[in-house]
């Protein structure tokens, strides 16, 4: 089946791309923003500034005090948040419909007057909050600095997808004043702004009510930026990097550098990997977890738009298998795939699990707005989300082995491998 | 410069309420029908608590096998089958029901509701994929272990209720009773299935669905096995106590803190939540704007209840970097004591916050079949939402005060801190 969500779309005045899905079942309004500037956008000694600052629009504007953004939206029922990846920082705020103007005016007001606000009280405090942000869910979780060695693995040091979003200590650390002003002037324009609509309310209201609270804003001084397209570059050859940590099991991670998702072969990888890594009957759940070589499998593509993306097996191997013997025996299945392609069965059975996958990503409002942004900021087409499915069974299982061996040869596989300490492995045999 | 908008007021929302019809043999079907929600959400809710365990953590183990072959499907066929009508399946095992999931295209639950009810009435159980099931548990124990923020949560829970409780004890069992399991242990706790007192929950876009109930009779309908039902532990509270787990090289400390509370059906329940959403419920909360938006302690903190079917627990989660532990912890308790009642202002905007996120959150098949499963586990009349939303809006600030006065008693206080310490 294909999706038909109603979508319209128009361009503000001053340059917004607005996308408005009605949906009369539901109470409320998804609001969703898109800037097109993420991690890839920063530079070598100012890694982690667009995390920073994502942290620093929750920090007041000209007409809203510090935390009332968040406060205001929460004590209606509503849901407000942030997320910061390689190409793009996302906002949002989903509200009951009587709270949808407010906070169209909350959004408006930090794009209008953030800098009136933002000082060095602000800057300090939401450093040392990021910096607990990255101990929580990075340097203190087992294999929670997979990415960053992965990207740096990967992508040459010079290359936008070298570093990860949370950055590093140090360059958090030295963040001014200065430069999360230079970001915003850079970055932060209704021109360079995709936003997203979902729920009760009709295209006419929603583009009337954003040129109301948005209007007024000009547009930036630099021309929107748009996706720096630099050609796939191929991780440098025989990339392999050995991490001895804290882990609970030895784990091997397999990389290969992509074409950007907007590719049609990233379908066919969607396809691909749900194939040797989804569910029970998987190639790979079958090789080396039925096996006992291995305790989980799993596979991702990280979608990343500018020029390239990245895709990843990973597996944890089992207390009495080696990485390289589970290294091998996965290899082995990736190259028979890779030279054969799956069966019909096998892809048709992915199509129905993206199918579904899909469809409850979009039952939400809040995942739907979402979901608008990326097609219209990544793919230029906000239909995207009712056309995605179409290519998804469009699909063929020649396309996914073309795919495969064209790109993810095991040849030129990219090894990440995390090694138990010592001191782990004797813990560990304490039950 | 625009003005700021007036809030206007939310229009009349009623929670989704389900066609409730019955089986001959004792189960319930729950059909809760939303337009536009194209994936099909399925509980089965059995009437099978935690405390039948034989061994801890058979059930998960159960759960896990269930789809790894049946009678009618040996082996992969199963997976192989359910998967070309895209289904998925998957389960838990709560404090006082064992719930069996699956998610399914609106236009294929004909075809995948007899699949269901095939993993649940007659798995195989194959020796070699118990083993291998049991081999993938150890693993994910051993995994949650890793972190600290699970072996705090589980330590909290373990002092919060009384010793010797089942439901004190990690769900999914530890390494040293899964180790144990043998397949006639997960074949003999299957026998507790049973649709008794079973509630089968179906949620979503019903209109291309023939009658719910015919295709549910027809799956379920015959099964009748003769099973005695196990009465479920009565939760009680154990004795507070502060313990620090050291975790060698760990870079924050894991916090939790907590004390015990009361389930749905007491009548502190109600002020209890505006309490724990003003104390840390919310961004700008006590604890959360004074820890991290003034102090830069933490990326977050968070307090909030956990109702069993009766009794339950409060709890406080955060993390901080191990130089700040201390001062967290006690500007933390200093701030519980919530020494200042709790202000109109305060408990206005609480309100607002627990009343008005129920109709946005219940906007999936997903979260209202859980809701559903929540109503069906605690017993709860079928329009508790509604009733629950009508006393939440009810609330005073000194009811509010009284009710967390009368649980969270600062020198009562479980405290467990994990890390480098």
């Amino acid at each position: 089946m294909r999706t038909i969500y109603p979508i319209a779309s128009a361009t503000s005045s001053n340059g917004i791309h607005v996308i408005v899905n009605p949906d009369p079942w539901v109470p409320g309004v998804a609001v969703n923003l898109w800037y097109g500037v993420g991690s890839a956008d920063e530079t070598p000694t100012h890694t982690g500034l667009a995390h920073l600052f994502e942290h620093l629009m929750f920090s007041g504007s000209a007409n809203v005090a510090t935390g009332e953004h968040l406060s205001l939206i929460q004590s209606v029922g509503g849901n407000t948040n942030a997320t910061t990846s390689f190409d793009r920082t996302n906002y949002y705020d989903t509200v009951p419909t009587g709270a949808l103007e407010l906070a169209l005016w909350l959004e408006a007001d930090r794009l209008g007057s953030l800098l009136d606000r933002v000082d060095q009280v602000n800057l300090d405090t939401q450093r040392a909050v990021v910096e607990e942000e990255k101990r929580q869910r990075y340097d203190n979780v087992p294999y929670g600095d997979a990415f960053q060695h992965l990207m740096s693995l990967c992508f040459p040091a010079d290359h936008p997808y070298s570093h990860t979003p949370i950055g590093s200590m140090e360059d958090l650390d030295a963040a001014t004043l200065e430069d999360v002003h230079e970001f915003f002037r850079t970055h932060y324009s209704p021109d360079k702004l995709t936003l997203a609509l979902s729920g009760a309310i009709t295209p006419e209201q929603g583009f009337e009510l954003v040129e109301t609270y948005f209007g007024h804003i000009p547009r930036g001084e630099n021309p929107p930026t748009l996706p720096s397209m630099k050609s796939p570059v191929s991780p440098p050859e025989g990339a392999q990097r050995e991490v001895v940590a804290n882990v609970p099991q030895d784990a091997v991670y397999c990389s290969w550098v992509t074409p950007p998702v907007t590719d049609p072969t990233t379908d066919a990888f969607t396809l691909g990997l749900s194939v040797l890594t989804e569910g029970l009957t998987a190639r790979l759940h079958k090789a080396l977890v039925v096996t006992g070589l291995a305790d989980s499998v799993d596979a991702f593509d990280l979608g990343l738009a500018r020029g390239a993306s990245l895709v990843s097996v990973v597996a944890t191997c089992d207390e009495d298998t080696t990485p390289a013997e589970v290294e091998s025996v996965m290899m082995a299945a990736w190259d028979d795939f890779c030279a054969h392609g799956p069966n019909p069965a096998e892809v048709e059975r992915a199509q129905i699990s993206e199918e579904r996958e899909c469809l409850a990503d979009l039952a939400s409002i809040e995942t739907r707005a979402d979901a608008m942004c990326e097609a219209a900021l990544v793919f230029s087409d906000p239909d995207d989300v009712n056309t995605y499915l179409d290519r998804i069974w469009a699909v063929t299982p020649d396309d996914v082995g073309h795919a495969f061996s064209q790109w993810l040869d095991p040849r030129k596989r990219a090894v990440l491998t995390y090694r138990r300490s010592e001191a782990e492995k004797q813990e560990g045999g304490q039950p | 410069m625009i003005p700021r908008p007036a809030i206007a007021p939310s229009s009349p929302w009623a929670a989704p309420i389900p066609r409730v019809s019955s089986l001959d043999n004792g189960m319930s079907v729950w059909a809760y029908d939303l337009p536009g929600q194209y994936i099909l959400s399925c509980y089965l809710v059995l009437d099978l608590p935690l405390n039948a365990e034989a061994i801890d953590g058979v059930g998960t183990v159960a759960i896990r096998c269930l789809d790894e072959g049946t009678h009618s499907h040996p082996g992969e066929s199963f997976a192989e089958t359910l998967g070309a009508v895209g289904g998925q399946f998957h389960g838990l095992v709560g404090n006082s029901t064992t719930q069996i999931l699956l998610d399914v295209p609106q236009s294929r639950l004909a075809q995948a509701l007899p699949l269901y009810a095939e993993a649940v009435r007659e798995p195989l159980f194959e020796a070699d994929a118990i083993e291998r099931v049991i081999g993938n548990r150890l693993a994910e124990i051993e995994q949650q272990e890793a972190h600290g923020s699970a072996v705090a949560s589980r330590a909290l829970r373990q002092t919060l209720l009384a010793p010797g409780l089942r439901m004190g004890r990690p769900s999914g069992g530890t390494i040293a009773t899964v180790e144990r399991l043998t397949r006639d242990n997960v074949a003999e706790h299957h026998l507790l299935y049973s649709p008794r007192g079973a509630v089968l929950i179906v949620a979503g876009d019903l209109s291309g669905s023939a009658d719910v109930h015919s295709l549910v009779e027809e799956a379920f309908g015959t099964w009748n096995p003769d099973v005695t039902p196990t009465v479920p532990e009565v939760p009680a509270p154990g004795t507070p106590r502060r313990a620090t787990i050291r975790r060698p090289g760990a870079v924050q400390v894991d916090v939790r803190m907590g004390w015990y509370g009361v389930g749905h059906l007491d009548e502190r329940w109600a002020p209890l939540q505006v309490a724990l959403a003003i104390m840390g419920g919310s961004f700008m909360s006590r604890l959360n704007s004074v820890l991290r938006e003034e102090r830069g302690y933490t990326y977050g903190i968070s307090m909030y209840p956990r109702p069993f079917r009766t009794g339950g627990t409060i709890e406080v989660s955060t993390s901080t970097r191990t130089d700040a532990a201390a001062a967290l912890v006690d500007e933390g308790l200093e701030i519980l004591a919530a020494r200042k009642p709790f202000t109109e202002e305060e408990t206005a905007a609480a309100i607002g916050y627990l009343v008005g996120s129920t109709p946005l959150s219940l906007d999936t098949a997903e979260a209202v079949a859980s809701q559903g499963a929540t109503i069906a586990a605690a017993r709860l009349p079928l329009n508790y939402v509604d009733t629950i939303l009508a006393d939440l809006a009810a609330v005073t600030p000194e009811a509010a005060t009284a009710a967390y006065r009368s649980l969270v008693i600062p020198e009562k206080a479980t405290v467990i801190t994990v890390g480098d310490l």
